[in-house]
């Protein structure tokens, strides 16, 4: 039977079944944890952030799932968690418009706006992360004597301990 | 006192924690592993062969649907297209070639972008993009962490 477990003051080894933690040549790929790794996907907090602006247009006849909806206003998205003493690496992920995903029973992915918009629009500032919050400024339309308007945007968002 | 790893009282919680290297759980987070916390634990995790659909301007057009095993709630999912079964892939993927656009009204205000449904429900994957491979392999791996209730 193998000693899946080695544990001393400054070390612990945890191999995955079959596998000796206590050999010192385990390879990474069998062991499911050890405390000389520098990040093992501890994560604080994981969900979905539902954008709560306006719609500038009704939703379309066709039934087609949306991506890029707009909207006129124009203040900057906020993703509150519970204060760490650190500020941690964020993962955010673009979703299709949040309106399409009951009836397609899914959470839906989107594209960049910025690869289809390009010099079209541009964000009103960077994304930043403090220690418990995640700002947002929208994105809007960048051309000149215009109509303004801004991008709806929903979310995944990840927050890691790292 | 600087431990490195504590199983047992930490000030007022009970629990596990290992700090990171060079660090002690007395330095604070982020921790490498703790007990109040928690980890991207892999579900479910593949590799489908998949064929084109259709051909445009070089590129097939691949869609999919791939079943995991059933969760209480929508996980988090990375997935992408890619022509072997080991090969990382991109994501979040770039969907900017699965954009469609339709006209539908007058003028100019008549055109509605759309999306193929691409995206994770409790107990499925949907993807639909295009390479320059008829045939490809589309990889994903399904997390054990809860975005949000199923639909």
């Amino acid at each position: 039977m193998s000693n899946r477990l080695l544990l001393d003051k400054d070390h612990l080894v945890v191999a995955k079944p079959g596998h000796d933690a206590t050999n010192p040549s385990l390879a990474e790929g069998d062991k499911l944890f050890d405390s000389s790794w520098l990040f093992s996907s501890t994560i604080v907090e994981a969900g979905i952030h539902v954008d709560q602006a306006s719609y500038k247009y009704g939703r379309p006849p066709q039934n087609v799932i949306q991506w890029d909806v707009s909207t006129n206003d124009s203040y900057t998205q906020v993703i509150n968690f519970t204060p760490l003493p650190f500020v941690p690496t964020v993962l955010l992920l673009p979703l299709a418009d949040s309106r399409y995903w009951r009836e397609n029973g899914a959470v839906l992915l989107s594209a960049d706006k910025k690869n289809k918009y390009a010099d079209y629009v541009q964000r009103q500032g960077s994304i930043t992360v403090t220690n418990s919050q995640i700002r947002i400024p929208r994105i809007r339309s960048a051309a000149p004597n215009s109509d303004t308007w801004y991008f709806r945007e929903d979310f995944i968002y990840v927050i890691m301990a790292m | 006192m600087a431990d490195k790893i504590i199983i047992g009282k930490n000030g007022d919680e009970h629990g596990i924690w290992v700090a990171r290297p060079g660090q002690t759980v007395q330095d604070g987070g982020p921790y490498l592993m703790s007990s109040v916390g928690d980890m991207l634990k892999i579900h479910a995790q593949g590799s489908i062969k998949s064929t084109g659909l259709n051909q445009s301007q070089g590129l097939w057009r691949h869609k999919l649907e791939v079943p995991f095993p059933e969760l209480p709630f929508i996980p988090l999912a990375f997935m992408g297209l890619k022509t072997s079964s080991s090969e990382p892939f991109q994501f979040p993927p770039d969907l900017y070639n699965s954009i469609v656009t339709e006209f539908y009204g007058t003028g100019n205000w008549g055109y509605v972008s759309h999306l193929p449904k691409i995206g994770m429900s409790h107990k499925a994957l949907y993807f639909v993009g295009w390479t320059d491979h008829y045939e490809c392999h589309f990889n994903y791996t399904v997390f054990l962490l809860k975005l949000r209730e199923k639909f």
